[in-house]
């Protein structure tokens, strides 16, 4: 019996291998997802719109005259998982280029393996640093957080002509982080010094001191990081002490669903943001339907229209060169131009792909378009 | 030859083992040395690398908890100072690599002496719940004093920077023969503290800390040791886990971290050294080559703990005595008497 | 700073402590009975506020006080199969095994949830809504009423049973030690499973409690355990007082905390009020000693 089972195995093994090398050799994208742990949020997206492209790329004959093939690996957004995962793609795989995670602190750690393998990855992290090691395969495919501060600075200083601005930002490691890095970006771009800056401690229950606050620093603008919860006191008593007709430009945390519920989105008027896309947006609403109606659900994050875009990038750059050898890859993705979802992604010699970031505003609790910026190629980033 | 035979069983029976066992251990040794012929992939390698490592820590963490019974819900504390401070001190401060592996691995030593003073002061769910307060205060710091460890960003050795040893530069080939040589030294010091007067001393605290002192044992002293050779085998772990990865971020040393190094132990059985290393690659091998199973590995991994706490309350590591409890019942239970408590009459 | 803005913060501190109280409360209960230290007790929690606002009330449409009610059954019923055949099994080892066993339950209940419900964070506004209440010109929320109230009466009939009842002397009799309640006939096993699930329901209702505040998230289990712990440790072990004083001294110490070292080290408070009270005083509050029963 077992014998027969043994050959029975061996028999499938040997013709699923001849089948397989009969069709057509797929060409293999690896991509990196936290598929599990805290922040498989992110992952799952990333999947899940990567997954979608291929679809889509292979429905229309694939990339030349071969299928796409993903292969998904589960970094569990941990150190020593994720560096596995970037030498599995590079030496078990085999894969022509990578889709990374958004996390910059996971890209700084696998960076250097796709460096020595010569394989072409595509990081999402948004720390300035990321493009400073000097790896030469390395493209990030998102804003910068330098661009996005100056963004928030031209359009509160060049659209809003703010001359007294004032930064609100919330009291952990990522509030004094955007704190610092706008404070010097507004001196360094306009030379402004914020009139006053007025921490938010997290989690509280009332923001009152704080408008108070802000209001006595008499301000043409306010700057405000916070995250969700916080965002949504603010916006309830600036609304009671009728301060709604200064601008204010919120992080990402202020166009969270959530705070504008919270504070009633008649609150929420005259507060602008920076932030990678808007629902409102022609491309993000046929892509978020089009996701609906695979998935059966939102998407969750950006991360989803990011993968998308970044397998249609590859499909480019595999076409102009011709082939699917990693080191051709990353030759004809440099200059490639490409119209995605969000963004008009134009990857450089030096690794930055995006040199724009959006403008909304929200209007009836609903995140509109409001504004493109875009940075001249020779920005000093 | 028929003189240096018993000679040679004395100095095996030094360390605990029967011969056969130590035998057994040589060869698993010798086939480690030449793993990295066979595997030509440095991820399979780095792979087994890092559950060497993680075999360290766990021996170490085996000691507190497992031989001298001293709950330590924070090894990767013990861990991240090793990491951390070989880290900082030759990134940011420039230091040698020898003197600073260690002055982190002396750090460890310090903070576990710390750690074993407080447990003359605490017992049972009160060092626990100290040494989980440990491991989260040392994550807040980690990423949020952001000018000593880099923040949430972390600190990468570039390659430029990484350490040579006798003119090799230590790629993941030259690593895991560092590793193997720390994990078999520290493995067999281990087992000679074990069978030691010091080890018997742990044991006795663990079982009756009043009996133990009675009998004359030292219990302040022995549970500061314990302490220090837990953290001192974390410390080299750390120290360890930055050649391997080099690279640290504060995600690495969390609370569920310190749980996955107590997984370890539980799983190979408390108390019992080779017990840990199975649990330690247990850990960590299966989910890399089992990736079928991604994202259910986390519920299989608590599943498996808790099948392991009902089927073998008292882990893998004794399956040889359940095995021989089949065949010799009564001289198993003598032994056990050794290893463990006696089951509470209730 | 106003007179306003810091009774409003002792107002939500009040109502913080409270729902640490409750959790604390539960984990004393379950180590006064089982002698555990239940380290799954915050990823109970965020189960059964799942269970209520995710499946249930969002799910299925149920009034909110229903998929309340059917959660906190379902929680107690998952903590008597956990204690019938785990801590059954467990009882003769030592501590650790049983943390360990906790702990893993804890990983699997934290995984189940993203597997079932997807990592997604929701927001939940409360029974109440984010209605106000205003008293002598300081605005409070109704919702901090409401918590400060149930949790009140919650302690007020806890008490009241254990003193004056049948089951709560039974209850006693097994904090003081299982193995005399066994030799007088006590069902010890029923018991104790008994004990563990109204510790767990306990945190169930602290959940509803907490999630309006901090947002539903799967990780929201690890920190709230840990305040619990907290407030037990600050309190003196294994003293129901000490557990009540306890959850609301840590709630206004992270109030305090809040305003004098800023709020990234919030967490790092309740860390901090372990370290320093074990050190200074390890019988905590109003531990008196391992004599000191309920």
């Amino acid at each position: 019996m077992r014998h027969i089972l043994l050959g029975f195995l061996v028999c499938s093994l040997v013709f699923g291998w001849v089948a397989s090398s009969a069709e057509v050799e797929p060409i293999r994208i690896g991509v990196a997802c936290e598929l599990t742990g805290t922040r498989a949020m992110n992952g799952i997206d990333r999947m899940r719109g990567a997954q979608m492209a291929v679809e889509a790329i292979n429905q229309a004959g694939g990339v030349l005259g071969r299928p796409l093939e993903l292969v998904i690996e589960d970094t569990k957004g941990e150190v020593p998982t994720a560096i596995a995962v970037a030498e599995k793609f590079a030496q078990v795989h085999k894969v022509c280029a990578v889709i990374e995670t958004s996390f910059s602190f996971l890209n700084v750690a696998v960076h250097e393996i796709y460096w020595n393998a010569g394989i072409p990855v595509l990081v999402g992290g948004s720390s300035p640093a990321l493009t400073k090691f000097g790896n030469p395969y390395l493209f990030r495919t998102r804003t910068s957080d330098t661009i996005t501060a100056a963004v928030m600075a031209s359009f509160a200083v060049e659209t809003l002509g703010a001359k007294r601005v004032v930064i609100a930002y919330i009291m952990d490691d990522f509030g004094y982080g955007a704190r610092d890095a706008q404070a010097k970006v507004l001196k360094d771009l306009y030379g402004i010094e914020p009139v006053a800056m007025v921490g938010i401690p997290s989690n509280l229950t009332d923001a009152t001191g704080q408008i108070m606050e802000i209001a006595a620093a008499n301000p043409d603008v306010v700057i405000q990081f916070a995250h969700g919860w916080e965002s949504g006191h603010m916006y309830k008593s600036r609304h009671e002490l009728g301060l709604t007709k200064i601008p204010w430009i919120v992080s990402q945390g202020g166009i969270d669903p959530a705070a504008i519920q919270m504070a009633g989105a008649e609150a929420v008027v005259n507060v602008y943001s920076v932030a990678d896309f808007a629902y409102d947006e022609p491309a993000v609403r046929a892509f978020r339907q089009l996701f609906m109606s695979v998935w059966g659900e939102d998407f969750m994050t950006h991360e989803s229209m990011r993968a998308w875009d970044l397998v249609h990038l590859l499909a480019l750059a595999i076409e102009k060169a011709g082939s699917d050898d990693p080191q051709a890859i990353r030759d004809a993705l440099v200059g490639i131009h490409m119209r995605g979802i969000r963004y008009d992604i134009q990857v450089r010699e030096d690794g930055e792909c995006i040199l724009e970031n959006k403008v909304l505003e929200v209007v009836h609790g609903e995140t509109r378009f409001r504004k493109l910026v875009r940075f001249p190629i020779d920005i000093k980033l | 030859m028929r003189k240096l035979w018993p000679r040679l069983v004395r100095v095996q029976s030094l360390a605990g083992a029967t011969f056969g066992l130590a035998m057994g251990g040589v060869v698993l040794v010798a086939l480690g040395c030449l793993v990295p012929f066979w595997i030509h992939v440095d991820y399979y390698l780095r792979v087994l690398v890092y559950a060497m490592v993680n075999s360290v820590i766990a021996l170490g963490l085996n000691f507190a908890v497992g031989v001298t019974g001293q709950i330590n819900l924070g090894q990767a504390v013990f861990v991240g100072l090793g990491a951390y401070g070989s880290a900082i001190l030759t990134q940011k401060l420039s230091a040698p690599w020898v003197a600073s592996v260690g002055t982190a691995v002396l750090a460890a030593g310090i903070m576990g002496a710390a750690l074993g003073w407080i447990s003359n002061r605490l017992r049972g769910p009160y060092l626990a719940i100290t040494t989980l307060a440990m491991n989260l205060i040392f994550y807040l710091v980690a990423s949020h004093e952001v000018w000593l460890t880099g923040g949430p960003m972390g600190i990468r050795i570039p390659r430029l920077n990484v350490p040579r040893l006798f003119g090799v530069e230590l790629d993941v080939r030259v690593v895991y023969y560092v590793v193997l040589v720390a994990l078999v030294a520290l493995f067999l010091l281990g087992r000679l503290i074990y069978h030691s007067k010091v080890g018997r001393a742990f044991r006795a605290v663990r079982d009756d800390e009043t009996v133990a002192s009675l009998m004359g044992v030292n219990t302040v002293r022995t549970k500061m040791w314990a302490c220090v050779i837990c953290s001192f085998y974390g410390g080299v772990g750390g120290v360890l886990y930055l050649l391997t990865f080099r690279f640290v971020a504060p995600s690495e040393f969390t609370a569920l971290q310190s749980f996955r190094y107590l997984a370890m132990i539980t799983i190979g059985g408390l108390g019992n050294l080779s017990g840990s290393i199975l649990g330690a690659f247990f850990v960590t091998t299966v989910p890399e080559f089992l990736r079928v199973v991604q994202g259910y590995w986390d519920v299989i991994l608590g599943s498996s703990i808790l099948l392991i706490l009902l089927l073998f309350p008292k882990g893998l590591g004794f399956v040889r005595d359940y095995l021989s409890q089949l065949v010799r019942k009564k001289e198993v239970e003598e032994r056990w008497t050794g290893e463990f408590r006696l089951p509470r009459a209730s | 700073m106003s007179v306003g803005y810091a009774v409003q913060i002792l107002v939500s501190s009040l109502a913080f402590g409270g729902v640490y109280t409750l959790v604390a409360l539960g984990i004393v209960f379950i180590w006064r009975t089982v002698n555990v230290l239940n380290f799954a007790h915050g990823h109970l929690l965020t189960l059964g506020v799942y269970l209520a606002v995710v499946w249930l009330l969002r799910g299925y449409g149920w009034p909110i006080w229903a998929s309340t009610c059917a959660s906190l059954a379902i929680l107690a019923l998952v903590g008597i199969v956990f204690s019938r055949t785990v801590f059954e099994r467990l009882r003769a080892q030592p501590m650790l095994s049983k943390v360990v066993a906790t702990m893993g339950l804890g990983l699997i209940i934290v995984n189940a949830i993203v597997l079932a419900f997807g990592p997604r964070p929701h927001a939940f506004t409360g029974f109440l809504g984010r209605r106000m209440l205003w008293i002598g010109g300081v605005g409070i929320l109704a919702e901090h009423v409401l918590a400060f109230g149930v949790t009140a009466g919650l302690l007020l009939v806890m008490g009241l049973v254990l003193r004056y009842t049948m089951v709560g002397k039974i209850v006693r009799a097994l904090a003081y030690s299982p193995e005399v309640g066994g030799l007088m006939g006590i069902p010890v096993p029923r018991y104790l499973a008994g004990a563990f699930a109204f510790a767990i329901v306990l945190a169930g209702i602290a959940g509803m409690f907490i999630v309006p505040v901090t947002f539903l998230d799967f990780t929201l289990g690890d920190a709230i355990g840990y305040k619990g712990f907290a407030a037990v440790v600050v309190g003196g072990f294994g003293s129901i007082p000490g557990a009540i004083l306890g959850g609301y001294v840590v709630g206004l110490m992270e109030g305090l905390g809040t305003l004098v070292v800023g709020s990234h080290y919030r967490d790092a408070v309740a860390a901090a009020l372990i370290v320093v009270v074990l050190l200074a005083r390890p019988s905590g509050l109003l531990g008196a000693g391992e004599e000191e029963r309920l």
